[in-house]
């Protein structure tokens, strides 16, 4: 008897201490979600009242070619930025690995790109890549390149400078600092005996540092892919505003524009319901697929 | 013991619970409408400058007449058209709102702002015949919302062509003037582009980065831009399109469409002769130091300028719509439109006001042709500002596309004219 009112305490209490957490994530998360795909099926222009219209935003979706060209490009740009950011903090990790003196200065420097805000960066970005006047060409100059590319406006370029604008964005620095942590955690007796069955560097990275790391890996490939999906807003829409003849037209500035320079709320909450599915789908792909290569010690 | 400790720190979570659901209530309610307290009115005008109110004249001369009425100033640099959108939803828009040309048939169409016909019938501080050719057949055109005028110009500007006299006179090429034609400008800037190897040292003309050149372009080559509401560009647009595209990529005078171009003036940084640019430049470039000038667009079928302007309105949810107009009737009048001038130098839409020149401001090295104002004035239209700003600056982009061999013009003509068509439809 005594044993039954006290588990029901214990659970009022449990209940209790969830419930801020629970309560905002309802108010201001869950209730907006619900709100958004509700949203999806009407017509709002933000001055007058929603008008229900059924499917007609999905069906107008997929028979608009920008919106299969908005999905093409953001596959093409998640795929590059999670490759080139994952790549770039996992070498920058190792580097700070090192036993080096003043490791912790180099670490500062790695990390403070990651703490500008982007759209200070991408202004940046955008005068160092202008064709005429900025930096990058001028350099370039100096060793013989007289017609360089026209970075942020060629169909092509922009691509590769892209890629590199995402090494200086905030999750690549928290990767860094991710993987840095978790190198240290590999146990020193696999080092030794890798050194006592005279492996060299690149055979011991291969064959103990990434699998011993694997379940980091994972982690910082789902956060960055999720991220990508999302914040890839913050680093386009300054930089390109959608790129040369909507080359870097992303799913998510596509929904910035409906939603709020043109207006059309509906349309614009469709297409985020469409991402919210992609996104979900891709994290649980990358989940199953974890199984072949993510190894759990002990 | 261990039961009290469980009770109170049960109530402490229940008691915070509480206090955060009734904290949250009292957030950031940051009404935007007047007030009024003990006679004293306080007005809200929304502008997209930064201006500190204590500096800014027109609103210090405006306290000093009617010491009954403060106005609080609304600074919305960024985003201004999304924020006045939210601000009416949301109940908390300004009294006054300098609204854009885009925004103020909307506004009508829902009732956001009130007509301002009863409230010009009676006031002596401007006459509507005043107004320069654009601002009244504007005025006459509002069909949409009844024949009523819902909002006033607070100035204007327009487009012009600057260039740079050192580089003229270098090169041996007779000034700019109001007759020139595009074969003339293309001629001039064949002479004024200098060649070093495979690099270009000088420039004869600079890209175009503001998307209103571009329908000025095409207006002045026959096309309407907007007619009975709908984008007008056929023709005038083709020819646009060719015109820009001989002179980067045949002539190759003018350099290719480039990144963050908006702050990257060749023109000012010496490297091009002639910029095509807003009015409003005539402010920056007086820094300039070479010495320059500057003339009318140049004209192909005929003279055509864009106009640009932003409207006083009266939110017809405001609680003080007679301190409202007051406000608005000393902007109008000609004390308020001779403060405006000064402050930005851009000139008044009254052509009495205007032809005071209050809004003119030389620099060291220029300008001199101030009668360039009145020049294009007189041929300036409200074309493509009428329309929503993302669907014409997406256009452009098209535009740009051409120019950089990504896009054929006839791409641009039969698809995305038709496009952008289909987005102002849907925008109703």
């Amino acid at each position: 008897m005594k044993k039954g009112k006290m588990t029901w305490k214990e659970n009022l209490s449990a209940y209790s201490f969830l419930s801020p957490w629970i309560i905002g994530l309802i108010l201001f998360t869950g209730g907006p979600i619900i709100v958004s795909i509700l949203l999806s099926l009407c017509k709002w222009n933000l001055l007058g009242s929603p008008r229900f219209i059924g499917f007609a935003n999905y069906s107008q979706m997929f028979a608009d070619s920008e919106f299969l060209n908005s999905l093409k490009v953001t596959i093409i740009f998640t795929i590059i930025s999670v490759a080139v950011s994952v790549f770039a903090a996992l070498f920058l990790a190792v580097l700070l690995n090192f036993k080096v003196k003043f490791v912790g200065i180099f670490q500062f420097f790695y990390f403070v790109p990651a703490v500008m805000p982007s759209v200070v960066m991408a202004f940046v970005f955008k005068l160092m890549f202008n064709k005429e006047l900025g930096v990058v060409n001028y350099l370039l100059s100096f060793i013989g390149i007289h017609n360089a590319p026209n970075w942020l406006n060629d169909s092509f370029w922009i691509w590769p400078t892209l890629a590199y604008a995402s090494i200086f964005t905030y999750s690549t620095g928290q990767m860094m600092l991710i993987f840095a942590s978790s190198l240290k955690e590999v146990p020193p007796e696999l080092y030794e005996a890798c050194d006592l069955d005279g492996a060299n560097f690149v055979q011991r990275f291969i064959h103990v540092t990434l699998p011993s790391i694997s379940p980091i890996i994972l982690f910082n490939v789902v956060v960055a892919t999720v991220s990508s999906f999302n914040s890839s807003f913050t680093l386009i829409y300054p930089l390109t505003d959608g790129g040369p003849n909507n080359a870097t037209e992303v799913l998510s500035l596509s929904i910035f524009k409906n939603a709020f320079k043109l207006f059309d709320m509906g349309y614009a909450s469709a297409l985020a319901v469409i991402l919210f599915i992609i996104v979900a789908v891709v994290a649980a792909f990358q989940f199953r697929m974890s199984k072949n290569w993510v190894h759990y010690d002990a | 013991m261990k039961n009290k400790r469980r009770f109170y720190s049960i109530f402490a979570v229940i008691l915070l619970l509480v206090l955060t659901t009734a904290l949250a209530g009292c957030g950031n309610t940051n009404r935007s409408s007047g007030s009024s307290k003990d006679g004293k009115v306080t007005l809200t005008f929304s502008m997209w400058d930064t201006l500190d109110p204590n500096k800014t004249d027109f609103i210090q001369e405006f306290q000093k007449k009617y010491p009954n009425i403060k106005i609080k100033l609304i600074n919305i640099p960024n985003d201004y058209s999304q924020k006045i959108h939210s601000m009416l939803i949301g109940g908390t828009a300004p009294d006054v709102i300098l609204s854009w040309e885009a925004d103020v048939n909307g506004f009508a169409k829902n009732g956001a702002i009130d007509p301002l016909d009863s409230y010009i019938k009676k006031t002596e501080a401007f006459n509507m015949n005043d107004f320069i050719p654009a601002v009244s057949e504007l005025n006459k055109s509002l069909e949409s919302t009844g024949g009523k005028v819902y909002g006033l110009p607070w100035c204007y500007a327009t487009e012009f062509l600057y260039y740079n006299k050192d580089m003229f006179d270098k090169a041996g090429v007779p000034y700019p003037n109001e007759n020139w034609t595009w074969k003339d400008y293309e001629a001039a800037a064949k002479k004024l582009t200098i060649r070093n190897g495979s690099e270009t040292t000088q420039w004869g003309t600079d890209a175009i980065s503001f998307p209103g050149i571009w329908y000025s372009m095409a207006g002045s080559a026959g096309d309407d831009i907007v007619r009975n509401g709908k984008l007008d560009l056929k023709d005038g647009l083709k020819k646009a399109l060719e015109f820009q595209n001989q002179l980067t990529n045949v002539d190759k005078v003018s350099p290719q469409p480039s990144s963050g171009g908006q702050v990257a003036d060749l023109f000012a940084a010496g490297k091009a002769a002639m910029t095509r640019q807003g009015s409003w430049y005539t402010l920056g470039y007086a820094k300039n130091d070479f010495n320059w000038d500057m003339a009318p667009l140049p004209k192909d079928e005929r003279q055509y300028a864009s106009l640009h302007t932003g409207f006083f309105t009266i939110n017809s949810a405001s609680k003080h719509k007679a301190e409202a107009w007051k406000f608005i009737e000393f902007m109008m009048s000609k004390q308020g439109q001779t403060l405006l001038s000064k402050q930005y130098h851009n000139p008044s839409a009254e052509k009495s006001v205007m032809a005071e020149g209050a809004y003119k401001s030389t620099g060291e090295h220029g300008p001199s042709n101030w009668d360039t104002f009145d020049k294009t004035a007189d041929a300036g239209r409200f074309g493509y500002v009428l329309l929503n700003p993302t669907v014409t600056d997406d256009l452009v982009n098209d535009f740009n596309s051409v120019l950089l061999g990504q896009k054929k013009i006839d791409d641009v003509i039969n698809k995305d004219v038709p496009a952008a068509q289909k987005k102002l439809n849907e925008d109703k």
